[in-house]
C-alpha cells in the first residue's frame, strides 16, 4: 500500500524532531521514506551500482552529522536531493580523473533494448547542466520548482535548460526520432 | 524570428505535455499544414516518452542492506521496530522445559 504525500511529511517531520533530539534511530526512519528516491537519483547520475549505494549511505550520515540544525520546515526532501547531487558531482569528478567504467546496464535483461541503451548512452554524454534538469524533472518526476530549488537556479533557467536538454538529446540520437 | 522562436516554446510546452487542451489542439491543427512544424513537435515528445521509458534502477535488498550497514556503522541507532521484527524465532518464544 502506497503512502500520501501528506503522510510522508508528517512522518518527516516526526522523525527529523526526534533526531535532531538526539535520537539518531530516527535516520532510519528518514532513509525508509526517502532511501530508495536517493538511490535512483544517484545510481541515474553515477551510472553505478556501488558509487549509487555510497552516496545514498554518505547523503543520510550527512543529516546525521548536522541533525541538531535540521528544522521540519518542509524544505528537508530539496535539501536532501541537494546533498546527494553534491556528492555525485565529487564523485563524477574522481572518475574523470580516475576513468572508472560504469554499469553497463540497470535492470533486468529485457529492458536492455537497443533504443534504451542509446538514449541512456546519449543522456550521459549530454553535459551537466541539461541532463540534471532531465534526470529530475523527465525521469524523478520531480517538479520544476523542487528541481530548480535542487539545482540553485530559478524556475525559468530550468525550464530553459529542460528544453534545451531534450533537443540536444534528440540532435545526440539522430534519426532515431525522425517522423516516419 | 519572434514567431519562430515563440513556436519552438510552445512546442518544447508541447513535448513536455504544459499546454492547456485548447492550445495544444491548435498547434496540432498548425502542424497539419506545417511539416516541419509536426516532424519538430513528434520528435521531441518521442524524446520525452524515450527517456520516461528508460528502466528504473533496481533497488535491491542486497544494495539496501549494504546502505544500511554503512549507516549503522556511521552511527544510525537501531530502529526498534525492526529490531524486534528481525529477531529469529526461537529468541521471540520461550518453549516449555519439559521434564
Amino acid at each position: 500500500m502506497s503512502r500520501e504525500p501528506n503522510d510522508d511529511l508528517l512522518l518527516e517531520k516526526r522523525y527529523l524532531n526526534a533526531l535532531s533530539q538526539g535520537d539518531s534511530s530516527a535516520l532510519s526512519g528518514l532513509y525508509e521514506l526517502y532511501g530508495e528516491r536517493i538511490f535512483r537519483y544517484a545510481y541515474r547520475m553515477l551510472g553505478n551500482r556501488n558509487d549509487a549505494e555510497d552516496a545514498t549511505a554518505e547523503t543520510f550520515l550527512r543529516v546525521l552529522r548536522r541533525s541538531t540544525e535540521l528544522r521540519a520546515d518542509g524544505a528537508f526532501r530539496t535539501w536532501l536531493f541537494r546533498i546527494t547531487r553534491n556528492l555525485c558531482i565529487d564523485r563524477m569528478r574522481q572518475h574523470k580523473l580516475l576513468e572508472l567504467p560504469s554499469d553497463a546496464h540497470y535492470a533486468s535483461p529485457e529492458d536492455r533494448t537497443a533504443l534504451k541503451v542509446t538514449v541512456r548512452q546519449a543522456l550521459s554524454d549530454l553535459p551537466m547542466e541539461y541532463r540534471e534538469p532531465l534526470v529530475l524533472c523527465d525521469l524523478e518526476d520531480v517538479s520544476a520548482k523542487e528541481a530548480a530549488e535542487i539545482l540553485k537556479i530559478t524556475v525559468p533557467a530550468l525550464k530553459s535548460r529542460l528544453y534545451r536538454g531534450r533537443r540536444a538529446l534528440r540532435d545526440k540520437l539522430g534519426g532515431a526520432f525522425e517522423k516516419k | 524570428m519572434k514567431q519562430e522562436s515563440l513556436t519552438q516554446h510552445l512546442v518544447d510546452l508541447y513535448a513536455g505535455n504544459e499546454l492547456s487542451l485548447e492550445l495544444m489542439e491548435e498547434l496540432e491543427f498548425d502542424a497539419l499544414q506545417n511539416a516541419a512544424l509536426a516532424a519538430d513537435m513528434q520528435s521531441l515528445r518521442s524524446v520525452v516518452h524515450a527517456l520516461q521509458a528508460l528502466p528504473t534502477p533496481e533497488f535491491s535488498e542486497e544494495s539496501n542492506q549494504r546502505i544500511r550497514m554503512k549507516l549503522f556503522a556511521g552511527g544510525m541507532g537501531a530502529d526498534p521496530s525492526r529490531t524486534r521484527a528481525s529477531e529469529p524465532a526461537f529468541l521471540q518464544h520461550y518453549l516449555p522445559i519439559s521434564g
